[in-house]
């Protein structure tokens, strides 16, 4: 094992670049472009004073995870961690006009674009009460999420939030934990909401395309293979970490309960601070795994690449199933994404012994 | 046109004259005067003849919220000056302990309603007792206290219903969830201006802790707050 150390910190796509000489022009100019729209919207919401108290303006999505594009939607929520308030609907129609210049609105699920109260993300995890809607808030919440840090206040409520739900998920693995004695080990709960999460988008893909008639297939099954498997991946690998690569505070904080959860939230929240490619780049080096890293990025720079290109994007979202299977377009991206799943399989099963153990350990049974 | 100030301690924590000196040369024409803690009232009693106040149009002065090292008839008769100054006194209904200590000071006593943490002092009901005892006594409408307690100021309502020929000055902020002031939002605006038709016009102070850059833009979204004709 190597020596441990601080996790989520620094820039490690940077440091992988410079150490293997490659560049990814398409991934540093989408995480350009979402700085600079996160940035212009910021900037009107300050402007126009339309985030209360107690509440965040928060965004999902590629606008998010650094992956921006022209043809991206801008999707966000406000979230509500205070009092009810009527004047909340006010303000979400009121940001929903402004954001209206900025780009594309939410998608039509309704998970986006609307009021989302902190009570139902910290309670309602598992269970009936847990709606698919909900599990997905949380889970990008904890997996993909930026919130535009220009507005201000609204940091301290995202983080308040986010702490709130992963002491849930730490608290409810108390007998895990205890049973083990507080050593370091994967936050199993919150894992196994992060795997139900993926495959949940998964069955999804596939009730959505009997739901649509096969609208959208395409650029679904595109997304599916890339940047929904890097959130669940960028997820796998927050957790797996924590026990592979535990950093020295978490070290310090082991076999003491109340420390030990402290340790282990703040170490998680960090996480949950960075796009998911950073956080799969960093769990990569942590092994060594350069040259995989690099081919995960260099197949991730393409899809990107194809998502920026307005016409194949356009292509993508209008093709059907039908189309899809003889486009020559959708077999490039298609080939795309098996690279990126061979890469993968190469981190997660041929890289280091113990990582191949945890992975077959938590990741499969 | 309302006349739109700050408190100096939602400017400056603890230092009246570092909250006038942000204050000096903003748009604000109204100022309240914070010893909010009891240690800050000696000192800001002592230099009220040195201030110039001239550039505000209306001035109060902020009574110690909770007293622990003080006696109730020492602030009292610490605040005296304010008497002849003609300079509305503000006073949380929960710090009275005896209501004897403030009927000399008759209709420049100015009750606040309360916020969500307090025991009293938040509706018409709570406030009833201390007016009762204090009957020359003025009201002090703290928006930002009313829409924590009932966002849809119901509480507010009933407030300026039974006591809005009393009004001598209104607070306004936000909230958070820990009862702290925060800058205004436009939903602080929209609410307000649902019932700004109520309020007879009298002086605001922003409680609302802003940095000095802010002050300008929290004067301006608190003067959208009584526009009664919209956006």
């Amino acid at each position: 094992m190597q020596p441990p150390s601080e996790t989520a910190t620094g820039d490690p796509l940077r440091a992988l670049s410079e150490r293997t000489g490659r560049s990814w022009p398409h991934v540093e100019e989408c995480a350009s472009a979402a700085k600079r729209r996160r940035g212009e919207i910021a900037e009107q919401l300050t402007t126009q004073k339309l985030i209360p108290a107690d509440c965040a303006w928060v965004t999902y999505g590629s606008l998010a995870r650094d992956e921006y594009t022209q043809g991206s939607d801008i999707d966000w929520t406000l979230l509500v961690d205070g009092a009810a308030d009527p004047q909340h609907l006010n303000t979400v129609q009121a940001i929903s006009t402004t954001l209206g210049q900025f780009g594309k609105a939410p998608g039509r699920t309704g998970v986006f674009g609307g009021l989302v109260s902190s009570h139902d993300l910290i309670h309602r995890i598992g269970g009936d009460a847990d709606t698919n809607q909900n599990t997905t808030r949380r889970m990008l919440l904890l997996l993909e999420l930026l919130e535009s840090r220009e507005v201000p206040g609204s940091s301290g409520v995202r983080e308040r939030v986010l702490r709130n739900i992963l002491r849930r998920y730490l608290e409810e693995d108390h007998g895990y934990h205890e049973i083990h004695g507080y050593e370091i080990r994967v936050p199993r709960f919150l894992l196994n909401d992060i795997v139900r999460f993926w495959r949940t988008m998964a069955v999804d893909f596939a009730a959505k395309r009997r739901e649509r008639a096969g609208e959208g297939w395409a650029i679904r099954n595109v997304k599916l293979r890339l940047s929904r498997k890097l959130i669940f991946v960028a997820g796998l690998a927050m957790c797996l970490t924590c026990e592979l690569r535990p950093p020295p505070s978490l070290l310090a904080a082991s076999g003491t309960s109340k420390d030990f959860y402290d340790a282990l939230q703040e170490v998680l929240l960090a996480f949950a601070n960075r796009p998911p490619l950073d956080t799969l780049v960093e769990f990569a080096s942590h092994f060594g795994a350069d040259a995989v890293a690099s081919e995960l990025v260099d197949q991730y720079d393409l899809f990107l690449g194809m998502l920026a290109d307005s016409e194949t994007r356009r292509n993508l979202e209008q093709m059907t199933l039908e189309q899809a299977v003889t486009d020559p377009t959708f077999n490039r991206a298609r080939e795309i994404g098996t690279r990126f799943q061979g890469a993968l399989t190469k981190l997660f099963f041929a890289t280091d012994e113990e990582l191949t153990r945890a992975t077959q350990r938590y990741g499969v049974f | 046109m309302w006349t739109i100030g700050f408190s100096t301690g939602a400017l400056a924590f603890g230092d009246y004259r570092h909250g006038l000196a942000l204050l000096a040369g903003t748009g604000a024409r109204a100022v309240e005067l914070s010893a909010l803690r009891e240690n800050e009232l000696p000192g800001l009693m002592a230099g009220l003849a040195e201030l110039d106040l001239s550039s505000y149009d209306y001035v109060s002065v902020h009574a110690p919220s909770k007293l622990q090292t003080m006696r109730e008839v020492a602030v009292a008769e610490a605040l005296r000056p304010c008497i002849e100054r003609r300079w509305p006194i503000i006073l949380h209904p929960d710090a009275i302990g005896d209501h004897g200590c403030w009927r000399d000071f008759g209709d420049i006593i100015c009750l606040e309603n309360m916020d969500k943490r307090k025991p009293s002092g938040r509706t018409v009901d709570e406030l009833r007792p201390h007016f009762s005892a204090l009957p020359d006594a003025r009201l002090c409408l703290d928006l930002g206290h009313a829409r924590q307690v009932d966002p849809t100021l119901g509480v507010a309502r009933r407030i300026l219903e039974e006591y809005g020929d009393r009004l001598t000055q209104i607070h306004l902020s936000e909230l958070d969830v820990r009862s702290h002031h925060a800058p205004l939002s436009m939903a602080t605006v929209w609410a307000v201006r649902e019932i700004a038709r109520h309020i007879p016009a009298c002086p605001v102070i922003l409680e609302s802790v802003v940095a000095a850059s802010e002050i300008e833009a929290e004067l301006a979204i608190a003067a959208r707050c009584f526009e009664t004709n919209g956006d």
